[in-house]
């Protein structure tokens, strides 16, 4: 009894010390809860934080077990700071915000030019929020106006989202930004941070039919320091993505020897930095070795024979080249760093850690990058020839 | 075998209760009839050896106890035909006749006790007194009144015997000599009941088992003070340690060779005259979670099987108070897309997620209680109304969500895996401790739950042995047969915690 009497006051006073006080008061069924699954932060026009979260209603649909109707529905506020926007929702919901499932937090281009890292604080700080949220960029729009204008009875723009991700792996259009990730890179001044951006678009209507509004994957906004700078172009993307090694498996479009279209599917891709100074330059040489499957010829005229194949790689190792230079003068013109350069020169040169992080906004631009492109064709699944190819040879 | 002409009892507390029941009134026919007399079933008759008027005996036996064959045959005969007992002069010398064996029977005593004779003849044995030498006789002639032994209905397995303990304690005993013919087994008597004066026999190996435990059993059986002793609880209330646990102590079996493997690997088996079921002591976690299948499969296969059982006593345990927790106090811990499952199904609920638990486990409860109180002729209606009205009705009826229901019905199913019944009950019990504890402060009080759980168990010691043996002090590598059971040849050692005479299972 003595020892039961010493255990509950250890509980008392675990119960007690740590200050707490949520713990006994935290209780929230969860049907009061407003899950958030998007969180879109934007700029009102009398410059206050607007805030818009989003989430998935599942409601029961009659008796009849005509099934579930799926719908997203959003709620919104604006306030001087994030913090108090997030107070204000408080009014125009019945349901308390809990940020424990918020998967998308995404910035409209008029917060993004100006710098997101003050509207990340209130994100950072709160114990609720995720790391691995996913960061997006709102291109041309506003976030609010893209979570109201895509949610829909059949839709939720969350949903969305997540197919968009699972797509942007077999196109290496872009990848995922995750918070922390984010967070990570805002922390150093000399790296650069670059996130995916969305767009909306209108989809193609049938005649009579309003279009409706839908979420595309835009490819990467680029950042220096907080700050959004540019828009990749697809190809540009494709760039970063094979250098930061973040591409699944996309399509490289090549022309064959006869002038015939070939696609040609990557099934694997290394980037690889490696620094050096030389003559007190500094060098880097990205090298990529890229290797594919012919997975279309439009045409017969094409054969896959060693000299095709040859020309073929040839052409593959082109294209790659040029991808990657554009993306590497973009970089450096705008001066950020997205590949993380800084941290292979400091792994490579430890002792010049100082010396880089001093000066490496003066040195990036005059890196003289040396691409070096390994192209190789392995496969061609069912077909070895094209069809009509084929034929000609067994009529001969 | 019966404890031939001592007195096991004597000292035992055996008190004076009644002043005809004396251990020192003497041994006469008129004295056993005014303890016995007044019963419609005692049946006594003078008679004459040899029909001779100097030798005059009387026989007295409990009707409907005794085979009448048996003394007709044996013993009546004898006394009036064998011609060597005309040599008899005096009741001296007829008692020494039968000593030596006259009556043809195997099984005797002599008595010069009043108390012991009664003993025998509530037991079943026929009496013949000799009241001028203050003397009798005994003869074990019971009848055949136990029943037939029958496959066991609570401990069933798929491989493995069919043959179950019933009522009877020398049949039992004979059970257990069938399986293990060793020299060594001992089968110890003694008499517990103030008024039932039930036989308990203590079983045990002479050669394995360590002598402190079997003293120190032989000791709590002795000191045991009680009116009866016909239900399983009252004798063992009286011997484990620690009484207000609510986890069992000693294991019980119905199963004569799962008593059988537990008395080779040291322990000491109780059995209780009238019970159909036997204890083992003593009786560690592992015990109640293991069952004799797992030695019977193919060892990977009982072991997944085994560890099967122990995340479903998991499961059963902390489930309830897990799914509170996690959708009061910390929704971010549930993957999202089941969240919203959890909400949709929670819309027009009107109850706390606490309550609704609560509910449901209660109904499963009174479900579980109703299945058992029924007659089994009219038992399914349980499940109907079970299945119908707390299921379906409820979620219909927007008074439980489904989510619930299939949290509880998991929380259910799980349970029903535990092999003994007394540690499914404990741990029903604290299942509602550690809803309590999560619907207060959460996942904060489910961990402060099970620590304290944890406490208790290390706390517990039975005869000796740690309760949670042998996760704990023990000495050497005794892992191999615990959440996995590995191959027999790998096993060579009894349980180093009993601390056995004979270590090596396997030479």
């Amino acid at each position: 009894m003595r020892k039961f009497a010493v255990l509950a006051v250890i509980f008392a006073l675990i119960l007690a010390l740590p200050g707490c006080t949520q713990i006994a008061l935290g209780r929230r069924e969860i049907d009061k809860l407003f899950i958030t699954r998007i969180m879109a932060i934007d700029k009102s026009q009398d410059s206050k934080v607007k805030l818009t979260l989003a989430t998935k209603s599942l409601e029961t649909g009659g008796n009849s077990g005509g099934g579930q109707t799926q719908k997203g529905e959003s709620v919104e506020s604006e306030g001087d700071t994030v913090f108090d926007a997030v107070r204000n929702l408080l009014i125009y919901s019945d349901r308390k915000p809990h940020y424990g499932h918020t998967e998308y937090i995404l910035f409209g281009e008029e917060i993004a030019r100006e710098g997101i890292l003050p509207y990340l604080d209130f994100i950072s700080r709160q114990n609720e929020f995720r790391s691995n949220a996913k960061i997006y960029i709102v291109r041309g729009a506003t976030a609010n106006l893209l979570v109201k204008n895509t949610n829909s009875n059949k839709m939720f723009a969350g949903d969305r989202i997540a197919s968009i991700e699972e797509d942007a792996k077999s196109t290496a259009l872009s990848s995922i930004a995750t918070l922390n990730e984010a967070l990570l890179i805002l922390e150093n001044p000399n790296l650069d941070t670059f996130i995916p951006f969305i767009e909306e678009k209108k989809t193609m209507a049938m005649e009579g039919e309003e279009a409706k509004s839908d979420i595309l994957l835009g490819g990467y906004a680029l950042f220096k320091l907080d700050k959004l700078l540019y828009f990749t172009s697809e190809e540009e993307s494709k760039g970063i993505s094979w250098i930061m090694n973040r591409s699944g498996s996309s399509v490289i479009l090549v022309q064959s020897k006869a002038g015939e279209k070939v696609s040609l599917e990557i099934i694997d891709s290394r980037a690889r930095l490696i620094p050096r100074i030389e003559d007190n330059g500094l060098y880097c040489t990205i090298e990529l070795s890229i290797t594919t499957n012919i997975a279309e010829i439009m045409g017969s005229k094409t054969l896959v024979d060693p000299e095709g194949v040859k020309y073929l790689e040839t052409q593959q190792e082109k294209i790659v080249k040029q991808t990657l230079e554009k993306t590497v003068k973009i970089a450096q013109e705008n001066n950020s760093d997205h590949f993380s350069t800084i941290t292979r020169f400091i792994f490579k040169y430890p002792m010049m850690r100082d010396y880089f992080d001093k000066n490496w906004k003066d040195l990036y631009p005059d890196i003289k990058f040396d691409i070096k492109v390994k192209s190789k064709i392995k496969g061609t699944y069912l077909l070895n020839e094209p069809t009509g190819s084929t034929e000609k040879i067994v009529g001969e | 075998m019966p404890a031939e002409g001592q007195d096991n009892t004597s000292g035992s507390g055996f008190s004076v209760e009644d002043s005809l029941y004396n251990t020192s009134t003497e041994v006469t026919s008129d004295n056993l009839r005014s303890l016995l007399g007044s019963n419609a079933d005692f049946k006594s008759r003078a008679l004459l050896i040899r029909d001779n008027p100097k030798i005059p005996a009387t026989l007295a036996y409990i009707d409907g106890l005794i085979d009448s064959t048996i003394i007709n045959e044996n013993i009546l005969k004898p006394l009036a035909q064998e011609e060597q007992f005309d040599s008899c002069k005096t009741e001296t010398d007829a008692a020494r006749l039968i000593s030596m064996g006259k009556v043809y029977y195997a099984s005797m005593n002599i008595r010069t006790n009043l108390k012991d004779l009664t003993d025998d003849i509530l037991s079943g044995n026929t009496a013949l007194i000799f009241n001028t030498i203050k003397t009798a006789f005994t003869f074990e002639s019971k009848n055949a009144l136990a029943r037939a032994i029958s496959e066991p209905t609570g401990e069933s397995v798929i491989k493995g015997a069919k043959d179950s303990f019933i009522e009877d304690l020398r049949t039992n005993t004979a059970i257990c000599r069938k399986k293990i013919r060793s020299p060594y087994l001992a089968i110890e008597e003694i008499k517990v009941g103030k008024q039932s004066r039930t036989g308990i026999a203590i079983v045990y190996m002479k050669n394995i088992a360590n002598g402190k435990l079997v003293g120190e059993v032989r000791q709590r059986l002795e000191a045991v003070d009680i009116d009866k002793a016909l239900t399983p609880g009252d004798v063992e209330e009286y011997i484990i340690d620690a009484k207000y646990s609510t986890f069992p102590q000693v294991i019980f079996t119905e199963r004569p060779d799962r008593f059988c493997v537990s008395i080779n690997d040291g322990r000491v088996g109780i059995i209780i005259d009238g019970l159909p079921i036997t204890y083992i002591v003593p009786g560690t976690l592992l015990q109640f979670i293991q069952t004799p299948d797992d030695y019977s499969y193919q060892f990977i296969v009982g072991s997944l099987i085994r560890f099967l059982r122990f995340l479903s006593m998991f499961i059963t345990l902390v489930l309830p108070g897990f799914y509170i927790c996690i959708t009061t106090f910390h929704p971010e811990m549930i993957p999202t897309e089941l969240t919203f499952s959890i909400i949709a199904a929670k819309g027009g609920v009107p109850f706390p997620m606490f309550v609704e638990v609560i509910i449901m486990l209660i109904a499963f409860e009174l479900l579980v209680e109703a299945g058992l109180r029924l007659p089994k002729t009219i038992g399914q209606t349980v499940s109907i109304v079970g299945g119908l009205v707390v299921g379906q009705a409820a979620v219909e009826a927007k008074l439980v969500s489904p989510a619930t229901v299939i949290i509880v019905a998991i929380t259910a199913i799980a349970s029903f895996t535990m092999p003994n019944q007394d540690f499914s009950n404990a741990l029903r019990l604290w299942r509602f401790i550690f809803v309590i504890f999560s619907s207060t402060i959460g996942m904060f009080g489910l961990t402060f739950g099970l620590i304290f759980l944890l406490y208790h168990w290390c706390r517990m010691e039975t005869f000796g042995v740690p309760y949670l043996d042998p996760f704990v002090a023990n000495e050497d590598e005794q892992l191999q047969d615990t959440l996995f059971r590995l191959p027999d040849s790998i096993m060579k050692n009894r349980p180093s915690s009993l601390n056995t005479n004979n270590k090596k299972r396997v030479e």
